[in-house]
């Protein structure tokens, strides 16, 4: 049999196991969000209603308010790039601690949630940030650890990157190096200790300044299920 | 007027805690329980009911036995976010033009003392947005009022038609 054929077979070979495990990649991403019910969690001005804006329209709020009385929303297909998924309705929440009742009801039907904290303020060391996280940390890690049996998929959402001039002048290369710095903040490490450790609760950084943002965040949250 | 109602606006620095005053009483916030009775009482209006008003950026909702109502206030967070401010008390089936007054005079006096203010235009849609509570309570009694008639007249004739059988003779 000459070379040039077996060369071909073995293309071929490959690019079929390739598309069938990029095929089983992709369905575990559907599967893992088909129907769920999404909690979005995270104190003031971190980001709660334009994600949950983005997640349950595709769009972005056109103007900004704070979050006092509760928001019901919608659940829809959401697509987004090569993903199209089907997420169920949700609150928003206010972000005052004194919701954190309300917070446990959203956390305690869902099956995944969303936690959003300032990613450029932590980064700064500052301390109130890391002092409402930690109070956050506090009720989240008894809630998940009340349901060991079907604890929900933990995602610690570092937003407003934009603000960090370091994040802003990140090359491609050096992005990793930045994410790995954010991981190893203690009150991260905590999280993610409490979220069921970094194969349970997973880390995405990025920003929600424009729709392009955060498209490309919420990309990358999902592309983590699979991870 | 203010002791009915949960006033509720969060601290415009988005740091501080929020501003709740439930039935007269200035929550402080160490006051954990009662603070997160407040807002759970708020949010479950909101979850339970629907939004019968909306416009300017005064929202109403009602669940059947309570109201919530949100307003702009003139002044804007630190992130430059619109900063409302919000009102949830209990109305019954009498409810009329007074609860708009209140709840706006409320309102009116909250924003003031935490240091903010509200336009005399949202003011005025706030009462006039409880027109729309008062026709959904007299729509709301009107169908239970006819509900109860209709429960009668099927009891009237089920009564008559075994009177006719002379099921109900001695």
């Amino acid at each position: 049999m000459p070379v040039q054929i077996l060369i071909l077979i073995a293309v071929g070979v490959a690019s079929l196991l390739w598309g069938k495990s990029l095929a089983k990649a992709w369905d575990k991403i559907v599967e893992a969000f088909k129907g769920k019910r999404v909690a979005v969690l995270g104190a003031r001005g971190v980001g709660k209603t334009h994600l949950i804006k983005f997640l349950t329209s595709g769009s972005i709020p056109a103007e900004y308010k704070q979050t006092v009385l509760p928001e019901k929303a919608p659940g829809r297909w959401l697509q987004l790039k090569d993903l199209d998924l089907k997420l169920r309705d949700t609150l928003d929440v206010s972000g005052d601690k004194a919701a954190y009742a309300e917070w446990k009801e959203l956390h305690d039907r869902s099956d995944v949630v969303f936690y959003l904290l300032r990613a450029d303020r932590l980064i700064q060391g500052d301390g109130k940030v890391e002092s409402r996280v930690s109070d956050d940390l506090h009720h989240i890690g008894s809630w998940l650890d009340a349901r060991r049996s079907s604890r929900p998929q933990f995602f610690i959402i570092g937003t407003h990157c934009d603000l960090d001039r370091e994040f802003r002048t990140l090359t491609a290369d050096k992005v990793g190096d930045y994410v790995d710095k954010f991981r190893k903040l203690p009150i991260i490490c905590e999280l993610v200790a409490r979220g069921g450790g970094a194969h349970q609760a997973k880390v995405v950084l990025g920003s929600m300044a424009t729709l392009h943002d955060t498209e490309l965040l919420v990309y990358q949250v999902f592309m983590q299920v699979i991870s | 007027m203010t002791g009915k109602f949960i006033l509720w606006a969060q601290a415009l620095d988005n740091a501080s805690p929020d501003h709740i005053e439930m039935r007269g009483d200035t929550l402080s916030p160490e006051d954990i329980a009662r603070r997160q009775e407040a807002v759970s009482l708020v949010s479950g209006v909101v979850k339970a009911g629907s939004r019968i008003f909306e416009g300017a950026g005064v929202q109403l909702t009602e669940d059947g036995r309570r109201f919530a109502v949100e307003v702009p206030s003139v002044e804007r967070d630190r992130a430059g976010r619109a900063a409302p401010i919000v009102c949830c008390g209990d109305y019954d089936s009498t409810v009329d033009d007074a609860l708009g007054v209140s709840v706006a005079v409320s309102l009116d006096g909250f924003a003031r003392r935490i240091g903010r203010s509200i336009l005399p235009e949202h003011l005025k849609l706030t009462r006039e947005s409880f027109v729309f509570l008062k026709k959904k309570s007299s729509t709301r009694r009107l169908a239970r009022a006819i509900r109860t008639g209709a429960v009668a007249l099927v009891l009237l004739a089920l009564a008559y038609w075994l009177a006719t059988r002379g099921f109900l003779e001695k």
